[in-house]
């Protein structure tokens, strides 16, 4: 018994040593890549997507790159780069810039760390080979920082030329950066969405790394070690193997324990806080929303109306539609409805627009009717209905649709009077 | 009346009448029998509050609680003669034969340990479970509104697809999808709030937690049947409830997944006791399981058939394996046919809800593998059971005893890895939620599986699992 528990010990010794040389050999063959052997891949950003914002200038945005053709009146172009997941200026190394097309002068890049653009830094771009132009983030000096907006400024007339792709490269550790960058990444948590169940989140910027397989490799390796020590006592080293394959699942579950962990002290306000840009709107919107719903009923009955409708984007309409489930209210989503959908609604319909940034409203007092009338267009400007305001808070209304609700009224001419 | 209380009150006259009836005498009873009657009471309490509503419309209040102590109550004094003898005699039998060994303070010291971190993932997954709820994910939009309408209008009704938006009439509600979802799920989660005054929201969530706690149980249970010590039975709780995707699915409650996890996990149960000993009061639970798999969920369905196959199977393969070969044969034949021919009989059983795909089998297995063995939804499950399926081959006795119960892990391991890749759901596998909540239906049994076969591998090659019952 004694040789068996010596021999145990060997075993799991020989274990450990091996994991330590093994990983450090891995680690240092990786980090002489610069990409990390594909594990840190830059993120990259090509056009046409919602991502990119046109703040002045004369660009148009199409399937073959951004043309940035002329400044705006301004004499200046900027364009901007949305974001979506904040980065962390100490992660970034390069920004490449891929272009075609002849550039009078070098344009600057410059960011924001702040969820609503501000300018908080610029830098101008170096030219590295033709067409490709670059900034060194790695050599600004830099806090914690959370790029949220990047831009690209150009001052002055120029010859047309155009944006093929913006590519943001992780910052190439060294050795032990690379171990802090995996245990980082070990223990990081996803930002905390309650509509996804499928964990199907986007890669973050940087490590690309699942540890579910490297821990599996690292147990049959394990095994493999085990078996040519224990090869004499085979029920010790089928015990081993499953003492190693428990460990393995309690590490990886202890990943999973810390990201609930996190969880668990999240309570509603700490949770908006939390996750800032994602949940916390919702959150504002969810009260103001109620806020709504409550004034339509304390001023009116659903018996009052033909049908109603809620009509914005997914989480206003269908909240609502939840929330006056009584009511019988239908969620409209613009992006999920036919076209000239607004034709097919009825006198008496109560169109409740709940969505204050995509659907303008518009009084048509102008026009000779009441002055409670009101015209409601999308954000691209295609007339939609008009109908009598009844309740408006918070830029959300309730809209009674009138008998001629899909005429656009025009202004009284003099003729007619 | 709180949630708990009526969870309570339908498990009660369940669980009376399974401890009386002595079915799962052995070690585990007490363990299966609870978490079997926690899925039962919850299954009865949504057939009958689906019925009460489809039928007479008039189901609220507390409707199901006594048609359920009802139905027990008549079931109790009808057999009770029988049920009390069987009950002693088998309980006699096995008290001979159970070895009651002490525990030592190093598996008391395990024990703790265990207990401690499974009682931590349940105080998390509480309070995941009673966090507000803002965001409303399709669960929210779809079944629970469902319910939510109903317990509002105090009557059921019946909800329009989403393209009549437009052109429904005023007094109609407009539901969220074109699929014609079983209804147990919105019928359970009014039966929640049937005398309530308002409506709850937040609370339903508990009734998944219970049904957590609920296969956990019978997992306990099971793998003590099976021979593992406190410590062994633990350990098979602990992968199961450590299981990242089985809190997902009690965070984002109102899915009817881990329902359907429960009432195959129960299945399994039947199966391994129905090996144990043939009894004819097994029939009725089993029935009663497939009726409510098929209410829950469409993918109920499918597993209903697939446990008929797999009995049809097993029992071919015990009384006449001729018979299973010429089956085994035929089956083939008929496979390679509808190939050759281009007929899509996956199309066809599943009414063409899966189909047939053979262009893109790339990107079935793509997303297989990214969740199944890549993302970290499952830990090492997946890794873990095709390394026991590689043991079953090298130890075929371990699962010699029970062949319909091995025979539908298999199975249902090869509906995940395999005919899922075959069919027309890349997409669905690639990027959306079809390959984890399938797998979560039965990775109960799965856990198990994999459990007893590693556990045969600690223990050694010649070791049989076998359970209490058929040692007699």
């Amino acid at each position: 018994m004694s040789s068996i528990i010596k021999r145990c010990y060997l075993a799991w010794g020989a274990v450990l040593l091996a994991t330590l040389c093994s990983w450090t050999i891995i680690s240092a063959w990786l980090v002489s890549d610069p990409g990390l052997r594909g594990l840190l891949p830059p993120k990259i950003y090509s056009p046409p997507s919602s991502d990119w914002i046109v703040a002045t200038g004369q660009v148009d945005i199409g399937d073959g790159g951004i043309h940035i053709l002329g400044p705006g009146e301004s004499g200046e172009t900027l364009l901007l780069l949305n974001i979506a997941r904040p980065i962390e200026m100490a992660q970034l190394g390069h920004v490449v810039v891929h272009f075609s097309g002849q550039l009078d002068s070098l344009p600057f890049l410059i960011w924001s760390a702040q969820p609503q653009f501000q300018v908080s830094g610029m830098e101008p771009f170096v030219l590295n080979e033709a067409g490709m132009v670059s900034v060194d983030f790695s050599a600004i000096p830099n806090g914690s920082d959370q790029i949220y907006f990047l831009g690209i400024y150009q001052s002055g007339l120029s010859d047309p030329w155009t944006i093929n792709s913006l590519a943001l490269h992780p910052k190439q550790p060294n050795f032990f950066e690379f171990q802090s960058m995996v245990l980082s990444r070990f223990l990081a948590h996803r930002p905390w969405q309650q509509q996804d169940i499928n964990f199907s989140f986007d890669q973050p910027f940087g490590l690309r790394m699942s540890f579910t397989p490297v821990i599996m490799i690292w147990v049959i390796c394990c095994a493999l070690i085990l078996f040519v020590i224990q090869r004499s006592h085979p029920i010790v080293w089928r015990q081993s193997v499953v003492v190693l394959i428990l460990g393995a699942w309690v590490l990886l579950d202890l990943r999973w324990f810390h990201e609930l962990t996190l969880r668990m002290q999240a309570d509603p306000v700490a949770l908006s806080e939390e996750t800032g840009h994602t949940e916390q709107p919702i959150e504002e919107m969810d009260s103001v929303l109620m806020s709504f719903a409550n004034q339509l009923r304390n001023n009116f009955s659903a018996r009052d109306f033909n049908r109603i409708f809620a009509l914005g984007g997914d989480f206003e309409a269908y909240r609502l539609r939840y929330h006056m489930s009584d009511w019988s209210v239908r969620a409209l989503v613009p992006d999920q409805l036919p076209n000239r959908w607004a034709n097919r609604l009825q006198p008496d319909d109560l169109v409740l627009v709940v969505d204050p940034w995509d659907i303008v409203i518009r009084p048509t007092s102008s026009t000779g009717l009441a002055d409670s009338w009101v015209e409601v267009v999308s954000h691209d400007g295609v007339f939609l209905f008009t109908g009598e305001a009844l309740v408006s808070d918070n830029g959300l209304w309730a809209i009674r649709i009138g008998q001629d609700h899909g005429t656009r009224p025009s202004a009284p001419s003099l003729g007619s009077q | 009346m709180t949630v708990f209380v009526k969870l309570f009150l339908v498990t009660a006259p369940v669980w009376a009448v399974l401890w009386r009836s002595g079915l799962f005498v052995g070690r585990g009873e007490l363990s299966l029998v609870t978490g079997l009657s926690a899925v039962i009471g919850v299954g009865l309490a949504g057939l009958s509050m689906w019925f009460g509503l489809a039928l007479i419309d008039t189901s609220f209040g507390i409707l199901p609680e006594v048609l359920i102590w009802f139905f027990c109550l008549v079931t109790w004094l009808v057999f009770r003669p029988w049920l009390t003898t069987q009950s002693s005699r088998l309980r006699f039998v096995t008290t001979l034969s159970m070895e009651r060994p002490a525990l030592s303070w190093l598996d008391f010291g395990w024990i703790v340990l265990l207990a401690l971190l499974i009682a931590t993932r349940v105080y998390l997954l509480w309070t995941q479970v009673t966090l507000p709820r803002i965001f409303p994910w399709d669960a929210w939009l779809v079944w629970v509104y469902e319910a939510r309408v109903w317990f509002e209008q105090g009557s059921y009704l019946e909800f329009s697809p989403p393209n009549h938006l437009l052109t429904a009439p005023k007094g109609v509600w407009v539901g969220a999808t074109t699929v014609a979802y079983p209804k147990l799920i919105p019928a359970l989660v009014l039966w929640l709030h049937a005398d309530a005054a308002t409506w709850l929201g937040t609370p339903v969530g508990l009734l998944w937690l219970w049904l957590a706690l609920s296969i956990s149980l019978m997992l306990f249970g099971l793998a003590r049947r099976f021979g593992f010590s406190w410590v062994g039975g633990m350990v098979v709780v602990y992968l199961w409830l450590s299981l990242p995707m089985v809190n997902a699915h009690i965070a984002l409650f109102g899915y009817a997944d881990l329902l359907v996890a429960g009432l195959l996990t129960a299945l399994a149960m039947i199966l391994i006791v129905g090996s144990d000993r043939k009894d004819r009061l097994l029939w009725p639970l089993f029935v009663l399981i497939i009726v409510a798999l098929v209410f829950t969920k469409v993918e109920g369905i499918y597993w209903a058939a697939i446990i008929g196959l797999v009995l049809s199977a097993a029992s071919l393969w015990i009384h006449a394996k001729k018979m299973l070969m010429a089956t085994i044969i035929f089956s083939a034949a008929f496979v390679l046919i509808a190939w050759v021919l281009d007929l899509d009989w996956l199309s066809w059983v599943t009414q063409g809800r899966l189909s047939i795909d053979l262009s893109s089998i790339g990107l079935g297995i793509h997303g297989i593998l990214r969740h199944a063995y890549l993302y970290y939804d499952w830990h090492l499950m997946f890794y873990l059971l095709v390394t026991a399926l590689f043991l079953l081959v090298r130890y075929p006795h371990t699962m010699a005893h029970h062949l319909g119960f091995s025979l539908f892990c298999v199975a249902g391991l090869m509906i995940l890895l395999v005919v899922l890749p075959l069919s027309g759901a890349q997409a669905w596998l690639l990027q959306s939620t079809l390959f984890s909540r399938i797998a979560l239906h039965i990775s109960g049994p799965l856990v198990l599986f994999g459990a007893v076969i590693f556990h045969t591998l600690w223990l050694g090659k010649s070791h049989v699992p076998k359970t209490t019952v058929n040692q007699l």
